[in-house]
């Protein structure tokens, strides 16, 4: 690109040397052309030299009987602007640079259904990411976060969603109106209020009647309460190993999820209708109205012979009811290749956002999946008598706590991760539940910001240039007015450049004639000293001699080459 | 290369007429032959380090030592060093074709005059000062002046070898 403003600055700054050079050499006729004439060493003996002869010569009021030749001047001017200004600030004109370009194109978005709320599903990868990201931190989705799950959009011209972690090779900006999920939990404590040990037998009734027992029923019970009149009790036999070692569970208020004594991975819950009285029930108070209950207790006795409460029994729950909210706002997914991040405001989200009713999404499907007590059989809990039970979900908090349950109990953000695990699962439940019903997605208009290469004019450059060159311009409409044949005549019959043009001029007049002839080869500085006295004029194609002193007698030939062509 | 070895032929078979002393210095025979050993310097430089860069034989070593500028106090990287070099010897080359492009110029009707009679057209009444370059050269072609058209399509090609010279020291560097 520099060649193209260098080849024609270079045409530009030659046709300036043309104006000047025809100026040069016209400028001793001129002189010679005046009514007065002019000196011989200032007309025949001129020589054209360089611009800066030029310019020196247009400026003297010597050399010009006492004014100055503005056309001189303003030719030498035009060249000068030429190559020292267009030149050098054309060739920098031009620059090459990454640009951010934004257009509209059409985009493609997962969309929830119109009329009817979408069922939330869970696959086997569903859990396989989920904690598969809390575990490692493996990043399984550009649109989901700890606390937001977006649906996502690409331009329509890809065919397939990109749900990845990476959503485009190419460095841009993705920009559209999508649908932003929010999950939430607020949770109160719960504390451990009481403790109580029974001991006493019972009977199991046969079906043909009759009875089997007496059976020994030996259970201790602990009981949690929280501010809102929510208490929980559970009651577990003696012998079970979450009673020996503690533990956490994470199940709704009515149940309590442990992996079950004895068999490993078949996971016990504890209800209020569990049959047995010894293998241990749950009681909660209504006031608890079904929400979800994270507890975590430390082991509850050190001997089982006699049973005794240890006096450093620490048990808490968090109570929590789920929030889900949703809002349509602006998303700008930001990628490169190496890393693809979408951000959108808080703030607008928080003012914007409602709560999701259940004809959007079957919210109850989601807290089924969260509840539920298989966890066990996609991350499976260490060793029973290695580590403190976990149930449910709790298992995959432990984890984040290396099964800890004192760090637990003493964590100040242990309902922040809850939340954060709760969250991560959604989205992927919701990603998983859109795919699966793999509705066409829907047709919107969105932005595209990419970085190209691109030509750019750098302004000030171009506004010295133009200025330059309107400068450029007024002098040439000036020197075209100074040097017309009224402003500024030659008096001259032919081309004085050719032999043929000199020869007419000097042949007519006779002392001209015998001077040219006497001096002829005379060097440069014979010519000066011998013409030094002498004027000339030309009239009507004749040069005349003006001086009145006598004419000096050198030998010479017709040879013509002092003469300023 | 063409260009100079036909122009001092026919500077020989002319040259003998002039006046030693009136002979403008630029076509004497002594400047000529340095202009031509000048021009085969910097062509058989470029076609080396061209051949060079095409069997990658180019290390990039000679190209990124910086010098130090001693009175500057400044490392320049060799890269700029080459380019400016042979951006002056460009431009050095074009301003001295241009002085012999203007002398052939000027003296070119009085030399088909000295030859032997010429007509008018060819010689007394024609002046080859205020064209230039390419309609130079049509105009002396027309006219029969064969060394005055191949001096004047020198002169256009100089700038074209001017750039050419500057950038390909610059793309060698790459």
């Amino acid at each position: 690109m520099e060649i193209y403003t260098f080849s024609y600055c270079f045409l530009y700054v030659q046709l300036t040397f043309m104006v000047l050079d025809g100026a040069k050499s016209t400028e001793p006729f001129s002189r010679l052309a005046t009514p007065g004439g002019s000196p011989a060493s200032y007309s025949l003996l001129q020589r054209p030299g360089a611009w800066w002869n030029a310019l020196a010569d247009g400026l003297s009021k010597k050399k010009n009987d006492g004014r100055r030749s503005w056309l001189l001047v303003s030719a030498a001017v035009l060249n000068i602007i030429g190559f020292l200004g267009v030149s050098p600030f054309s060739s920098a004109l031009l620059l090459s640079k990454d640009v951010s370009i934004s257009e509209g194109v059409s985009f493609s978005r997962m969309g929830l259904p119109d009329n009817f709320s979408l069922p939330l599903r869970a696959g086997r990868e569903t859990y396989l990411r989920t904690i598969g990201h809390i575990l490692q931190n493996a990043s399984t989705s550009a649109w989901i976060s700890d606390e937001y799950t977006i649906l996502s959009f690409w331009p329509s011209e890809i065919q397939d969603a990109p749900l990845g972690p990476f959503l485009s090779a190419s460095s841009q900006t993705w920009q559209a109106e999508t649908l932003v999920l929010q999950t939430t939990i607020d949770c109160i404590s719960m504390s451990l209020v009481g403790t109580e040990y029974t001991n006493d037998t019972y009977y199991i009734p046969l079906p043909g009647g009759g009875q089997v027992g007496p059976l020994p029923n030996e259970t201790a019970s602990i009981t949690l309460q929280a501010e809102d009149g929510c208490s929980y009790t559970l009651a577990l036999g003696k012998a079970y190993d979450f009673v020996s070692q503690g533990g956490a569970s994470w199940s709704e208020t009515s149940f309590f999820y442990s992996p079950d004594e004895g068999y490993g991975d078949l996971v016990g819950v504890y209800g209020p209708n569990t049959s047995l009285p010894d293998q241990g029930h749950v009681i909660s108070s209504p006031e608890c109205r079904h929400r979800e209950l994270i507890f975590m207790t430390t082991p509850w006795s050190s001997s089982i012979m006699p049973f005794n409460f240890s006096s450093d029994l620490r048990a808490s729950g968090s109570l929590c009811t789920p929030k889900y909210h949703m809002a349509q706002i602006r998303v700008d997914a930001s990628m490169t290749d190496a890393l693809s991040e979408v951000k959108f405001d808080t703030a607008e989200f928080d003012q914007k956002k409602v709560s999701i009713p259940d004809t959007v999404l079957s919210l109850g499907d989601f807290s089924n999946l969260t509840l539920n007590m298989n966890w066990a059989q996609y991350f499976a809990p260490p060793k029973g008598q290695t580590r403190p039970n976990t149930g449910g979900l709790s298992t995959i908090l432990a984890t984040l706590y290396d099964f800890d349950i004192s760090a637990m109990l003493d964590a100040s953000d242990i309902v922040s991760k809850a939340a954060m695990i709760r969250g991560r699962f959604f989205g992927e439940v919701i990603q998983y539940s859109l795919s699966a019903a793999a509705r066409p997605p829907e047709a919107i208009k969105g932005q595209i910001t990419e970085t190209r290469e691109r030509i750019v004019v750098q302004t000030e450059t171009s506004i010295v240039l133009a200025l330059l060159l309107f400068l450029s311009f007024c002098l040439s409409l000036f020197i075209l007015r100074a040097s017309g044949q009224v402003s500024r005549p030659l008096n001259l019959n032919s081309n004085p450049a050719t032999a043929i043009g000199i020869a007419s001029l000097v042949i007519s007049d006779m002392r001209v004639k015998t001077t040219m002839q006497n001096h002829g080869l005379s060097s440069r500085k014979h010519l000066e000293k011998s013409l030094e006295t002498k004027r000339y004029r030309t009239d009507g194609g004749v040069l005349e001699d003006l001086t009145q002193s006598d004419i000096e007698l050198h030998g010479g030939s017709q040879e013509l080459s002092g003469f300023p062509c | 290369m063409l260009i100079i070895l036909m122009t001092l032929i026919g500077e020989n078979t002319h040259g003998h007429t002039k006046q030693k002393r009136m002979t403008p210095g630029v076509i004497r025979v002594g400047i000529l032959a340095l202009l031509i050993a000048v021009l085969l310097t910097v062509a058989s430089a470029i076609l080396v380090l061209y051949s060079f860069a095409r069997r990658s034989l180019l290390y990039r070593r000679a190209f990124v030592y910086e010098t130090t500028l001693p009175l500057f106090e400044k490392s320049l990287p060799a890269v700029s060093a080459y380019s400016i070099m042979s951006t002056l010897i460009g431009v050095g080359i074009g301003m001295w074709w241009g002085v012999l492009d203007e002398t052939f110029r000027r003296l070119q009707p009085f030399l088909s005059m000295t030859e032997k009679p010429t007509p008018l057209s060819k010689g007394a009444a024609l002046s080859y000062r205020s064209i230039y370059w390419s309609t130079a050269a049509w105009r002396a072609a027309s006219k029969g002046h064969w060394i005055l058209c191949l001096v004047t399509l020198g002169t256009c090609l100089c700038p074209i070898r001017t750039l050419s010279i500057s950038y390909s020291s610059v793309r060698l560097s790459h």
